[in-house]
């Protein structure tokens, strides 16, 4: 499409040559929208940006390639603040920073303190400070949910528009497969892969293969067909973490660096094949500020069991309420895994992954959002394999909760400049959604107890914790904040159109449990293996052979 | 989600739930609506409370129960009682801080007013967007609603504080909502009809009736919809029924679990001696004397109850069914949930459990209201072919805003229009009949109650007692204590020692009783046979006699000699 601009709104002949369209790469006139394929481009008063290039992927391993553009700053031509000025500030390679051990130590000596001089004072004063948090943390939680079921904040993009896309109007699409022992879900890997509708000249899809897992490679090289598919072996150095990957594969992406998109998708995803194509145009409708979408991801063996349930209803609330809800009261969005889709640009700019956090798809979402950009919701589904085995699902689980602990830490280094680059209602977010939701499932089991116990045994501490207006405000997050979310895993379950999740989602509390029993483990890892990443493993929804059973087992 | 069909491997289950989707016009406005009706019921409000000195009796007591959890000897939230659902007193507790600033929250218990006002004007509100919803025609829409706001009844209701204004509010609410839910099928109106079922719920316990129905209602109206298997179908109805009712159950039985934890009874309201049934017991015989309760007669009371507050209701409910079924428009359906609630009222005076008031069938009027709208308003614009042709032919009916308006159209909105706001001359009728009104129209027994408890609490504050010497039963004589200046001098029922201190009063530096002579009273109940005893060591200080035009009360006061 072509778009007359009329003379006047056009920038200066000198600029002229510099104009390259953000989407196509293609040289064009400047103007609010591209002269070849009609994408929207940056207004004429921000001058366009020369992202650096990356030097191979060595350079992107280091974390101190990680770091912010603040494009709000930029725009305002207010004087730059030093960003991240020590190497791996942004990076979860070190757990914590001596400042905050300090931090903690004198915490921690406040209480042995405290509990020295009162120990039912200390106590109480410890689950006031709980209790405070479970109401924000409910409060925050229902009104994001209030505020998506009201009105919905995806981005929908109709069959008809996205296939009504002008071939050669778009963009390379870079689309980054990490995958590791799974030799069994390779082929059908591929054969979703090529389902996707998108030309083959502009599609540079990189399966990342982990050098010596010579099974998966052999499989993939068996199965791949068409140039546009490249197998990428990842040579092997520490971490050995998916971001790694992520990050060799985006420095070797087809194309020149700073244009076109980029995606990830895991090796047992089924993704909606015009995907890409409603990425495409989503990206052309949004501000250029929004820098990511998020595709909602859902499970194709929902049905397998109770786990399984439990884990659909979860994503369908998280995808379709909560994360909407998040964008409306514009706090940082913490990413899912996959089906993420970047404006390759920025992701280059902001210096990728890290590589030693081991959910980088939530940190990555907090970068984005300290830098200025925004993540909008794409409504297009990637169906996943969802967990069925407890022993896994726990590691699964753990996993998340551990890149949780890991990101909140990593940002809170320096709380007053994260407060400045979130405002305060992005910093409540942050920290009730991303700090909270693994301290969430750690505090459960301590009130639960405590519950238990008073309903058995009647002891006579437990009164001497909970003075009267403790008592009701706890009494109130027990009984409200409880039902709160079975009510709103419920509703959840139904916008599935899944009826059977509905009955499922009423004896969720039996989830948490699970969730808890993660989040122990989360946060014993944080300390001993941080970077460990807990490999999810994939194909439990079909009969295993004895062999496959072994190595889920092992 | 728009995704291709056909290609199964990513396609999410799913299951033809969903109904056409209709876009409904957005909320907003009612701001008018509210702030006006709002200073309507305020005013009315504040003649009847501090010129007229009309302080009903169940509001202030609500006040009251408010008042204990924060203001008494042994403030504590089980205090709020359980004999009443605990949300009308619960809403009023931000307000009674301000009473160091403006006693008469209290002392007059215009707390009450003040929310049973806002009550009102949301629920006016309501009635307004309702009416957008429908997409009735301006004029009428605006017609419609002030039939509904300026009703005696409502206004009444606005003003004097009662939980009415709530229940009606909370019904016209979740009516909506299931309306909205009945054409859009989203989960969002469902979920909030839940929320608003559970609190009407806790306002008044009638509105078991409006739960029941809605929850019937919505699993029977999904069970046809889904046109997959039987099993799938049981479970979408049972899913959606879910949905719907789960806050609702859960309001129920968490109310019953406080109240059988704390009381040791999970049902209070029928079981404590100042519930209803017991109440009942007390003024059975009088009730079926003024109503004919359990006779034909009582038929014929309640119906010209029903058609005093809204003469129109059953035609303009027939008429409005007639419609929908013609032109296939499932909103008529939600109309249930208020007639069940009116069905409830209508069951529980003439099986002998109710006492037959005319504010039972406040109802009425909304019904009137929401079939009226249903009448004027646009068709929705369902899939099927045959419905929409009707449903274009029913707006040409209904669609009378635009220029070209037919005068047999025109004249059909104005008598329309008409039926609902007969409603406000026949009301003021009904309010001012002593037969069909008795507790409306018992104004001198109000007004004896407040003057009363004015000057027993300042007999009682001249004495200048110490903290806890004064033993009263608040659920009789609650005004005493709301118009104390020292509410802490007063041993009430909800302080968790009152038994202990009933038991053994002088130990506990107990020096009065106060009594009334209502057989309910604690008092009466454990000393009523001893006061009176000569030989007894109560001594008669003062006595208190009030005649009103239906018989006296009579309140003394006993000092108890060491």
């Amino acid at each position: 499409m072509i778009v007359r601009v009329p003379r006047d709104r056009r920038r200066p002949a000198a600029e002229v040559a510099r104009a390259v369209c953000d989407e196509c790469g293609y040289a064009t006139q400047a103007g609010a929208y591209c002269r070849r394929c009609g994408a929207p481009q940056q207004s004429p008063t921000v001058p366009h940006v020369a992202t650096p290039s990356l030097q191979g992927w060595e350079g992107l391993r280091r974390p101190n390639a990680l770091r912010l553009i603040k494009i709000s700053e930029r725009r305002t031509r207010r004087p730059r603040r030093a960003v991240p000025a020590p190497a791996d500030e942004l990076s979860a390679r070190r757990t914590v920073t001596w400042e905050q051990v300090v931090v903690l130590r004198v915490l921690a000596v406040a209480v042995v303190f405290g509990l020295i001089i009162s120990i039912t004072g200390t106590l109480t004063l410890l689950i006031a400070a709980a209790t405070a948090f479970y109401v924000g943390a409910f409060v925050y939680r229902i009104s994001a949910f209030a505020r998506a079921l009201g009105s919905p904040a995806e981005l929908l993009i109709t069959d008809e528009e996205a296939r009504g896309l002008w071939e050669h109007s778009l963009p390379t699409y870079t689309v980054l497969v990490p995958a590791y022992h799974e030799p069994e879900v390779i082929g059908q890997l591929i054969a979703r892969l090529e389902a996707i509708e998108y030309p083959r000249d502009r599609l540079d899809v990189k399966l990342l293969l982990e050098e010596d897992d010579e099974a998966t490679i052999r499989a993939a090289e068996a199965a791949v067909r068409g140039r546009y598919m490249e197998i990428v072996r990842v040579p092997y150095s520490e971490p050995r973490t998916k971001p790694k990957a992520l990050n060799l594969g985006l420095s070797l992406a087809r194309g020149q660096p700073g244009r076109g998109l980029v995606t990830i998708y895991d090796a047992e995803d089924r993704p909606d094949p015009l995907q890409l194509r409603r990425a495409v145009a989503a990206f052309r409708r949004v501000d250029r500020s929004v820098a990511c979408l998020q595709a909602k991801l859902g499970y194709y063996n929902a049905d397998q069991n109770i786990i399984t349930r439990w884990f659909t209803v979860e994503y369908a609330m998280w995808f379709s309420q909560l994360l909407p809800g998040l964008i409306q009261q514009s706090a940082p969005l913490p990413l899912g895994g996959t089906s993420n889709h970047f404006r390759r640009s920025v992701l280059e700019g902001i210096g990728g992954w890290d590589p030693y956090n081991v959910t980088e798809d939530a940190d990555l979402g907090i970068r984005l959002h300290r830098a200025g950009y925004r993540t909008r919701v794409l409504a297009s589904t990637t169906l996943e394999e969802a967990n069925s085995d407890f022993v896994n699902w726990v590691k699964q689980r753990s996993r998340w909760y551990k890149g949780y602990m890991q990101t909140w830490l990593v940002h809170m280094r320096h709380p007053v400049s994260l407060w400045r680059d979130l405002g305060t209602s992005g910093f409540v977010g942050f920290n009730l959604f991303v700090g909270g939701t693994p301290l969430l499932a750690l505090l459960n089991p301590v009130f639960w107890a405590l519950t238990a116990l008073w309903f058995i045994a009647r002891p006579e501490f437990i009164v001497a914790l909970f003075p009267a207006w403790l008592y009701y405000l706890s009494l109130l997050c027990l009984v409200f904040g409880n039902f709160a979310f079975v009510y709103m895993s419920m509703v959840s379950a139904r916008t599935t159109d899944a009826p059977k999740l509905v009955l499922a989602a009423a004896v969720s509390p039996a989830y948490w449990v699970m969730m808890s029993i993660a989040a122990i483990k989360a946060l014993i890892q944080l300390f001993h293996a941080p970077s460990f990443w807990e490999k999810t493993f994939h194909g439990l929804d079909q009969p295993m052979s004895p062999e496959v059973k072994e190595r889920a087992a092992a | 989600m728009q995704q291709r069909s056909g290609t199964s491997t990513w396609q999410l289950p799913s299951v033809a739930l969903r109904p056409a989707r209709l876009t409904l016009p957005p909320l907003g406005g009612g701001a008018y609506a509210f702030w006006l009706s709002l200073t309507v019921y305020l005013a009315v409000a504040l003649v009847l409370v501090f010129q007229q000195h009309q302080i009903v009796g169940d509001a202030w007591s609500r006040v009251g129960n408010a008042h204990w959890v924060l203001f008494s000897r042994d403030p504590h939230l089980a205090a709020i009682g359980f004999v009443w659902n605990p949300l009308p007193s619960a809403v009023l507790l931000p307000l009674l801080p301000l009473k160091s600033v403006w006693p008469e929250l209290v002392t007059h218990g215009f707390a009450a007013n003040i929310v049973s006002a806002a009550f009102m004007a949301v629920a006016v509100v309501e009635v307004h967007r309702l009416v957008i919803d429908l997409r009735v025609p301006k004029l009428a829409g605006a017609g419609l609603t002030a039939g509904f706001a300026l009703h005696p009844l409502i206004i009444l209701y606005g003003a004097n504080g009662m939980s009415e204004a709530a229940f009606v509010c909370f019904t016209l609410m979740a009516t909506r909502r299931v309306m909205r839910w009945l054409v859009s099928g989203s989960v969002g109106s469902l979920a909030s009809t839940g929320l608003i079922l559970a609190l009407a719920y806790l306002t008044r316990y009638e509105a078991v009736a409006l739960g029941g129905a809605a929850i019937l209602l919505v699993a029977t109206v999904s069970y046809r919809r889904s046109h997959a298997s039987r099993a799938e179908r049981m479970l979408a109805a049972a899913a959606d029924g879910l949905i719907v009712g789960a806050p609702f159950i859960a309001a129920v039985a968490l109310w019953a679990l406080a109240s059988w934890i704390i009381m040791g009874n999970p049902f209070e309201t029928f079981r404590s001696v100042y519930g209803s049934t017991s109440q009942l017991a007390l003024a059975g015989s009088s009730i079926s004397q003024q109503t004919g309760q359990g006779t034909m007669d009582g038929w014929v009371y309640l119906t010209r109850q029903l058609l005093g507050l809204a003469p129109a209701a059953a035609l303009l409910v027939a008429l409005a069914t007639a419609k929908a079924a013609w032109m296939r428009d499932p909103r008529v359906l939600a109309l249930g949930l208020p007639l069940a609630a009116i069905a409830f009222s209508v069951w529980s005076f003439v099986s002998g459990h109710s006492f037959g008031w005319l504010r039972f069938y406040i109802l009425a009027v909304p019904l009137a209201v929401m079939a009226a709208g249903l009448l004027l308003g646009h068709g929705t614009h369902s899939s099927s072919s045959r419905a929409s042709e009707r449903a274009a032919a029913g707006s040409r009916i209904g669609g009378l805003a635009r220029a070209a308006m037919r005068p047999t159209a025109l004249l059909a909105a104005a008598i329309t229009v008409g039926l609902v706001l007969a409603g406000l001359p026949a009301g003021t009728q009904t309010l001012l009949d002593r037969r069909l009104a008795r507790e409306e129209t018992a104004t001198d027994e109000y007004r004896a109650g407040f003057e009363m408890a004015s000057a027993v609490s300042a007999y009682v504050d001249a004495l200048e007692l110490k903290d806890g010497a004064v033993l009263i039963d608040v659920a009789v004589g609650y005004g005493v204590v709301l118009q104390s200046h020292n509410p802490e001098q007063f041993v009430i029922t909800p302080d968790r020692d009152f038994q202990a201190i009933v038991q053994d009063p002088s130990n506990f530096g107990v020096r009065y009783f106060l009594v009334s002579d209502y057989p309910l009273d604690a008092l009466n109940r454990s000393y009523g046979d001893v006061l009176r005893l000569s030989s007894s060591p109560f001594q008669l200080v003062e006595d208190w006699t009030w005649r009103t035009s239906r018989g006296s009360f009579q309140v003394q006061l006993y000092e108890l000699r060491a």
